[in-house]
């Protein structure tokens, strides 16, 4: 297995970690995007797209089907992620996450770049909004 | 709440992608708009909140399913030094002993 393939491989986990929550379903995402990417060797970005129109059929055919009380605990900031729409997740894994330029992300998601702009501003304002109204919350039942 | 710097420009000097010009025009126009200035602190912070929470997910260990599927992928033989050194001294092999032959005839 080479070095290369290996390092792919574990940054394609990490962003499928960050547009599905549940570990197991992430990794499946990985695979199928391994085995559509298969004997053609392709750049992470391709990947990336892939991945992505994967992530994307799956929220059609199972919209929103999450089990809130059977969860892990996980930091705050990944909860508030969570209650990002997908395309909100997907621009800001890129840029934060992934570190990729705005260019490459935007064509990535196939929209041009003032689109992503737009998308990237909208999806820090609401995670904000909802990071923020979480803290509220905590403050709340520590005052009681 | 909106500042009057443009989208891109924001979110550049957020993520620390402007050139050394553009980060002092967007530093100086913020020091005039404490919302502007307080959003980039909120971002900052949330992205690299995102980052610690994300990014080690990189370094676990990659699951066998995933091992498997990536050496399946590279192809068999192609560019793997050992089969074409076994090859190339199989041919070898075969032109001396041919060679030889020929010699011990004639």
């Amino acid at each position: 297995m080479g070095r290369h393939e290996d390092t792919l491989a574990r940054r394609l986990r990490r962003f499928a970690r960050a547009l599905v929550s549940d570990a197991d379903c992430a990794d499946q995402l990985v695979l199928e995007t391994l085995t559509a990417a298969e004997s053609s060797c392709m750049h992470v970005h391709q990947l990336f797209a892939i991945l992505i129109a994967r992530r994307r059929e799956r929220e059609t055919l199972l919209p929103r089907a999450r089990a809130p009380a059977a969860k892990a605990p996980q930091p705050d900031i990944l909860r508030a992620f969570e209650a990002l729409p997908l395309i909100d997740r997907e621009a800001l894994a890129l840029v934060v996450v992934e570190q990729l330029e705005y260019e490459d992300a935007a064509r990535i998601l196939d929209v041009p770049l003032a689109t992503f702009i737009a998308r990237l501003t909208q999806a820090r304002a609401t995670l904000a909004r909802l990071a923020e109204g979480d803290r509220q919350v905590v403050l709340r039942l520590v005052k009681g | 709440m909106k500042t009057r710097i443009p989208d891109q420009a924001f979110n550049a000097y957020v993520d620390g992608r402007l050139g050394v010009k553009a980060e002092r025009d967007v530093m100086h126009a913020l020091e005039k708009d404490p919302a502007g200035a307080a959003r980039v602190a909120a971002w900052r912070r949330q992205s690299e909140a995102l980052r610690a929470a994300l990014s080690p997910i990189a370094d676990e260990p990659l699951p066998l399913s995933i091992v498997l599927k990536i050496r399946a992928a590279v192809p068999e033989g192609t560019g793997n030094p050992l089969v074409i050194g076994v090859l190339l001294g199989f041919l070898a092999g075969l032109v001396c002993g041919f060679g030889l032959n020929w010699i011990v005839i004639h």
